[in-house]
C-alpha cells in the first residue's frame, strides 16, 4: 500500500513534537515530516512530493501565506491546509487563495484527522494528475466582467451595504463557491454550515469581502469575448436554473430542509469545473465545446478526450479540497463517467442529477452556439 | 428746623402776648418785666446762636432784615440783601417754581414751612435753603409782611442727591450685568435685583415672590431644593463657592454669593448650560475617541493572545491524547501481571506479558511520554502566565492614583504583546529593582506601554532588517522621579514628522494598523494624568527613543486633591463637592 505523505510547518518546536507522536497512531498510512522554519519546508516541497502541506500562519521570515503560495507554483497537486492560531478575520482572508482549507488551534486532533484523510480520500478518488494540476494551481475562479465590475462598483460605495453585496454576489458561480468556501472553514467554527451567500455575506463582513476582492483577489474578471463571454454567461445563467431545479427536486423527493440546502448549493456550483477551464484556454475550450455539440457527443466524453478531465470531477475535486459538504462533492461528480454508484444515491445527488436530465448542458450549449449574434450580454 | 431756632420762634411768639398782657396784671408787672427781660435775652442768645437765620420782609416780599448769622452761612453781608425780593437772591430759574409757591402762600397771607430753594450767589456757589415763615401784623391787625427762619440745607440735599443718583447708576450698572443679579441683606431678604433676574428665574421654571429670599428664588429654580438648602446652610461657615445646579426646566445655572463690605449679600446667577453642553459634547466625543482606541488596542491584542494560546492549547490538547494512546497497553500489561500472580504458570504469564511488550514501540514512548508531559506542563505554565498578565493587565480604569509594581506591569504587557513582537524583534527588559510602588494609573499606563511595544514592533517590521530587532525598555527612578525608556531598532521618525507624531489622528501606519490616536492619548495620560513628560529622540533608520518620566507619586497633583468640603464631612460636602468639580 502506497504512504502518503504529510509535511507540517510550525515555528513552534513543541508543537510540532506534538503531533509527531500524535501522527505515531497513523504511522502506517501515514509519512509525515516536520519543519520548524518555512524556508527549510520550502526546500523540501521543492525536492520531494508531499500529498498535503499543512502550515502555520504566522512565523518568522515568511509566513504561512507565502509559504502556501510558493508551494502552490512549485507542487501545485499538493493539498494545502493552514493551521493557525490566529483569530483575525484578516488572516484567513490573506490564505483565502494560497489554502485549501483554514484550521484554527487550538484543532481537536479528530478534525485534523479527518481533514486530512478526506483530502486524501479525495486524491484518491481524483487520480488523475492533470485534474490535480490544474485544480491545485487554481488562483482565483473567473467571474462575468458586468458581475466583477457590478460587485467592484459596490465595494467602492460607501454606502453600499450586505445586503446589497448579498445580492450581486448570489447569482455568480464563483463567488458563491469562494464565500461559501470562506465562511464554512473550521475558522469560523459554526455549528451549522453556511447555505446562503446572504448569511455568508454577513458572517464575513463587508470590510473582508473588500479585503478579498480587492487585495486578495479571491475573483478575478473574465475577459474573454466572443463565444467564450457567451459560454460563459451560460454557465452563470445555468447556476441559479440548476440550483432552483435542484432544490425543487430534493423537495419532490423528500429531501430534509438540509438536503434541500445542499441541492440548491449543488446546482449552483455544478458546473464550476467549467469556469477553470474556460479561464485557463478560453479560445480552446469554447471550441472543444462547439465541437461536442457539433458532433453529438456529451460534453464530458468530449473534455475526457481532449483535455483528460472531466469538468464535473475537477470541479467536485476543488470543491471537496476545500471541504465542502460530501453530497455537494459527489452530487457535483456524479456526471462524471468515473464517479462511483454510491455517489449517486444522496438526495442532493438524485436532485441534481434530475436536475440536468431536465436541462441539459448539451442543449443549453446548442442554445449558445446557434446563435452567434445573441450572446453579447 | 434745629432744636435751637424752634425755641427761639416759641419765645418770640410768647413774648408778644405776655406784654399785652403785662400792662392789665399791674402788681406782678416788676416781676414781669425782669422775666420778659430774661426771654429776650434767652432769644437774643438763640439768635446768635443758632444756624438759622431770622428773616422778616414787607407787603412787597423785600427783605427788611436779616439777623446777623446769614453772613456767616451765606458769606455775604446784610446790606446786600435788604430790599431785594426773594428772587432776585434766588437767581437762578431753577428755583422759580419753588419761590412761586413762596409767593404764592405770601399772596394768600398763609404761613409755609420747609420750603426749599435754591439760590446761585455772586460766588458762582448753589445754595439750597429751607425757609419757613407766617404772616406778621401790627398792632392794628394790619398786615406788614412776613417774618420767618431760613437755613442753609445744601449739604444735605447734594448729599440726597448723590445719593439718588448713585442708585440710579447703581440700578443701570445691575441691569447692564449680562446675569442675574440681587442684593440682599445679610438675613437673605432681596432688596434689589435686576430684570434679567427675573427671567432666568422664569426660564428656570422658578418663581420670584412680593418679598423674595435669595433661598426662595434659589430653591424655586432648582430641580434638587436640599442642594441649594445644603449650600446656603453651609454658606455661612465657609468662603462662598459657586454653586452649579440643575433647574426644574433642565438649564444649568451658577449661584455665585459674596458679602459686600456693608454686609449685604451680592448674589449673581449664571446660566452655563450651552458651556457644559459643549463641555459634555467634547467629554463624550474624547471619551468616544478614547474608547475607539481602546477598541483598538484591545483588538489587535485579543488576536495575538488568543494566538499565544491556541498553539499551546494545541499541543496540549495533542501530546494528553498521545499519552492516552499508551493507557491501554499499559493497563493491559499490569492486568497480566497481576493475572500471572495467583494463577498462572510463570512461561505463559511471560509470554503473555512479552507479548504486549513487543508490539510496543518501547524506545519511542520512553523517549516521548516524558517529554509529552514535561511539554504539556511547559504549554500550561505558559497560558497561565499570558492569563494571568492579561489579568493584571487589564486594571479597571480608576480614577485616583493608587501604589502599584511599575516593573511588573512592563512585565506583563511585554507578556501580552508577546505576539505583535515575536516574530520581528527580542525584547530587553533592563528593569530598576530598587524601585519602590508607584502611585498612579496602572491602567492606563499600561495602555502607555502597550502603546509604545506595538509601535517599537511596528518600526522594527518596517525597517526590513535581516536580523532580529531589538526593543529595549528601561525602568529608573531617582529623586522621586521615575523614567521608563522604550528604545527600538526600527525605521526611526523622520524629522519631519517629529514634531507631529503626539496630534490625534496623526498616522504614517496603513489602515488597520493604527488609527493614529495611540500616542496622543499617551501623551495625555502621561502628562495630563500623570504630570509626566514623554520626549522623543528618534535617529531615522537606527531607531527610536521614547523617554517618559513622571513622578514617584502623581496623587500630590492638584487635580487629584480632594476638596476640603469632601474632608469636613457634614452632610453638605456632597453637593459643594459637586459645585467645586
Amino acid at each position: 500500500m502506497k504512504k502518503y505523505s504529510i509535511l507540517f510547518v510550525d515555528d513552534d518546536t513543541r508543537l510540532l513534537s506534538a503531533l509527531r507522536r500524535l501522527m505515531m497512531t497513523r504511522a502506517v498510512e501515514w509519512s509525515c515530516q516536520y519543519s520548524a522554519s518555512p524556508e527549510e519546508a520550502l526546500a523540501l516541497v521543492t525536492t520531494q512530493h508531499f500529498d498535503v502541506v499543512v502550515s502555520d500562519m504566522q512565523m518568522p521570515g515568511m509566513d504561512g501565506a507565502a509559504l502556501l503560495q510558493e508551494v502552490r507554483i512549485i507542487s501545485p497537486d499538493s493539498i494545502r491546509i493552514v493551521l493557525s492560531g490566529y483569530s483575525r478575520t484578516e488572516t484567513i482572508a490573506r490564505v483565502a487563495g494560497p489554502a485549501h482549507q483554514y484550521l484554527a488551534k487550538p484543532c481537536p486532533s479528530d478534525t485534523l484527522f479527518d481533514v486530512i484523510q478526506r483530502s486524501l480520500m479525495l486524491r484518491e478518488f481524483f487520480n488523475s494528475p492533470v485534474l490535480r494540476r490544474m485544480a491545485g494551481a487554481l488562483t482565483a475562479l473567473p467571474s462575468p466582467s458586468g458581475k466583477y465590475a457590478s460587485l467592484l462598483a459596490l465595494l467602492d460605495s460607501p454606502v453600499s451595504n450586505a445586503t446589497d453585496i448579498a445580492q450581486a454576489m448570489t447569482g455568480d458561480v464563483a463567488m458563491v463557491a469562494e464565500i461559501l468556501k470562506l465562511t464554512n472553514s473550521q475558522y469560523f467554527s459554526l455549528a451549522t454550515k453556511v447555505t446562503s451567500v446572504d448569511q455568508a455575506v454577513r458572517i464575513l463582513g463587508v470590510e473582508i469581502i473588500r479585503l478579498l476582492v480587492l487585495n486578495v483577489g479571491i475573483f478575478s474578471m473574465f475577459k474573454a469575448t466572443g463565444p467564450a463571454a457567451r459560454v460563459m454567461n451560460m454557465v452563470e445563467a445555468r447556476g441559479l436554473l440548476l440550483a432552483n431545479a435542484a432544490a425543487e427536486r430534493a423537495s419532490v423527493i423528500g429531501g430534509t430542509q438540509r438536503d434541500i440546502q445542499f441541492a440548491r448549493i449543488a446546482g449552483m456550483l455544478s458546473e464550476i469545473g467549467m469556469l477553470i477551464l474556460l479561464d485557463r484556454d478560453p479560445d480552446h475550450y469554447t471550441l472543444a465545446l462547439s465541437k461536442a455539440v457539433a458532433s453529438g457527443q456529451t460534453v464530458a466524453e468530449t473534455e475526457q478526450r481532449l483535455l483528460q478531465v472531466t469538468h464535473g470531477d475537477l470541479g467536485a475535486y476543488l470543491l471537496g479540497t476545500w471541504g465542502f459538504n460530501d453530497d455537494v462533492v459527489w452530487a457535483v461528480a456524479a456526471i462524471s463517467p468515473s464517479a462511483p454508484t454510491e455517489a449517486r444515491n444522496s438526495v442532493v445527488a438524485r436532485a441534481l442529477l434530475s436536475a440536468r436530465t431536465l436541462h441539459p448542458l448539451e442543449q443549453a450549449l446548442k442554445a449558445v452556439f446557434s446563435e452567434p449574434t445573441a450572446a453579447h450580454a | 428746623m434745629d432744636p435751637v431756632t424752634a425755641a427761639a420762634l416759641t419765645f418770640a411768639a410768647i413774648a408778644v402776648p405776655t406784654g399785652a398782657l403785662g400792662l392789665s396784671i399791674v402788681r406782678r408787672s416788676r416781676q414781669c418785666r425782669e422775666k420778659q427781660a430774661l426771654v429776650i435775652d434767652r432769644l437774643e442768645d438763640c439768635l446768635t446762636l443758632a444756624t438759622d437765620w431770622v428773616w422778616e420782609c414787607d407787603t412787597e416780599g423785600r427783605f427788611t432784615y436779616f439777623s446777623q448769622q446769614i453772613e456767616t452761612i451765606l458769606g455775604m453781608p446784610v446790606t446786600t440783601l435788604i430790599g431785594k425780593t426773594r428772587r432776585e437772591i434766588a437767581g437762578t430759574p431753577s428755583s422759580s417754581a419753588t419761590v412761586q409757591k413762596i409767593e404764592t402762600a405770601m399772596a394768600d397771607r398763609k404761613p409755609f414751612a420747609d420750603i426749599t430753594y435754591s439760590a446761585l450767589l455772586p460766588d458762582g456757589t448753589m445754595r439750597h435753603m429751607r425757609i419757613s415763615g407766617k404772616p406778621l401784623y401790627g398792632p392794628d391787625k394790619t398786615y406788614i409782611g412776613y417774618r420767618g427762619i431760613g437755613s442753609d440745607v445744601t449739604q444735605q440735599v447734594t448729599e440726597r442727591e448723590a445719593a439718588q443718583s448713585a442708585e440710579a447708576r447703581l440700578r443701570i450698572a445691575i441691569e447692564g450685568i449680562p446675569e442675574g443679579f440681587a442684593l440682599c441683606s445679610i438675613a437673605g431678604i432681596v432688596t434689589m435685583r435686576n430684570r434679567r433676574l427675573g427671567k432666568m428665574v422664569e426660564r428656570a421654571g422658578g418663581h420670584i415672590d412680593r418679598e423674595p429670599t435669595l433661598r426662595a428664588i434659589l430653591t424655586s429654580c432648582a430641580e434638587e431644593p436640599q442642594a441649594i438648602h445644603d449650600y446656603l446652610d453651609a454658606w455661612y461657615t465657609r468662603v462662598a463657592k459657586p454653586m452649579e445646579f440643575r433647574c426644574r426646566s433642565g438649564l444649568i445655572y451658577v449661584a455665585r454669593t459674596q458679602i459686600s463690605p456693608d454686609n449685604s449679600i451680592l448674589l449673581t446667577l449664571s446660566d452655563v448650560s450651552e458651556q457644559r453642553r459643549a463641555q459634555d459634547a467634547e467629554k463624550r466625543l474624547e471619551e468616544e475617541r478614547r474608547q475607539a482606541q481602546k477598541l483598538e488596542a484591545i483588538g489587535t491584542l485579543a488576536g495575538g493572545i488568543a494566538h499565544e494560546i491556541n498553539t499551546p492549547i494545541q499541543y496540549i490538547g495533542d501530546n494528553v491524547r498521545f499519552v492516552a494512546s499508551l493507557l491501554p497497553d499499559l493497563i493491559r500489561l499490569a492486568e497480566e501481571v497481576k493475572k500471572s500472580e495467583d494463577t498462572r504458570s510463570l512461561e505463559e504469564a511471560w509470554s503473555a506479558v512479552s507479548g504486549i511488550v513487543g508490539a510496543m514501540d518501547l524506545d519511542f514512548i520512553a523517549e516521548e511520554a516524558p517529554l509529552a508531559l514535561e511539554q504539556t506542563l511547559e504549554g500550561i505554565s505558559s497560558v497561565s502566565r499570558i492569563v494571568l498578565a492579561m489579568k493584571e493587565f487589564s486594571h479597571p480604569s480608576l480614577k485616583d492614583p493608587v501604589p502599584f509594581d511599575l516593573n511588573r506591569n512592563i512585565e506583563n504587557t511585554v507578556t501580552i504583546s508577546r505576539n505583535e513582537w515575536k516574530i520581528v524583534a527580542t525584547v530587553d527588559l533592563d528593569l530598576d529593582t530598587t524601585m519602590p510602588p508607584v502611585i498612579g494609573l496602572p491602567g492606563d499606563l499600561n495602555q502607555v506601554f502597550l502603546n509604545m511595544v506595538v509601535n517599537a514592533a511596528h518600526a522594527i517590521e518596517d525597517a526590513r532588517k535581516p536580523d532580529l530587532g531589538v526593543i529595549r525598555i528601561q525602568t529608573r527612578q531617582a529623586d522621586g522621579v521615575v523614567t521608563i525608556s522604550i528604545a527600538d531598532s526600527g525605521c526611526g521618525i523622520p524629522e519631519e514628522n517629529l514634531s507631529k507624531i503626539f496630534e490625534p489622528f496623526f498616522t504614517t501606519k496603513d489602515v488597520g494598523r493604527g488609527s493614529g490616536q495611540g500616542l496622543a492619548i499617551a501623551h495625555d495620560i502621561v502628562t495630563r494624568k500623570h504630570g509626566g513628560r514623554i520626549a522623543v529622540d528618534s535617529i531615522p533608520g537606527e531607531g527610536t527613543t521614547f523617554t517618559i518620566t513622571i513622578p514617584l507619586d502623581c496623587s500630590t497633583l492638584p487635580q487629584y486633591q480632594t476638596q476640603p468640603e469632601t474632608l469636613s464631612g457634614d452632610g453638605a460636602h456632597g453637593q459643594t463637592a459637586q459645585v467645586s468639580s
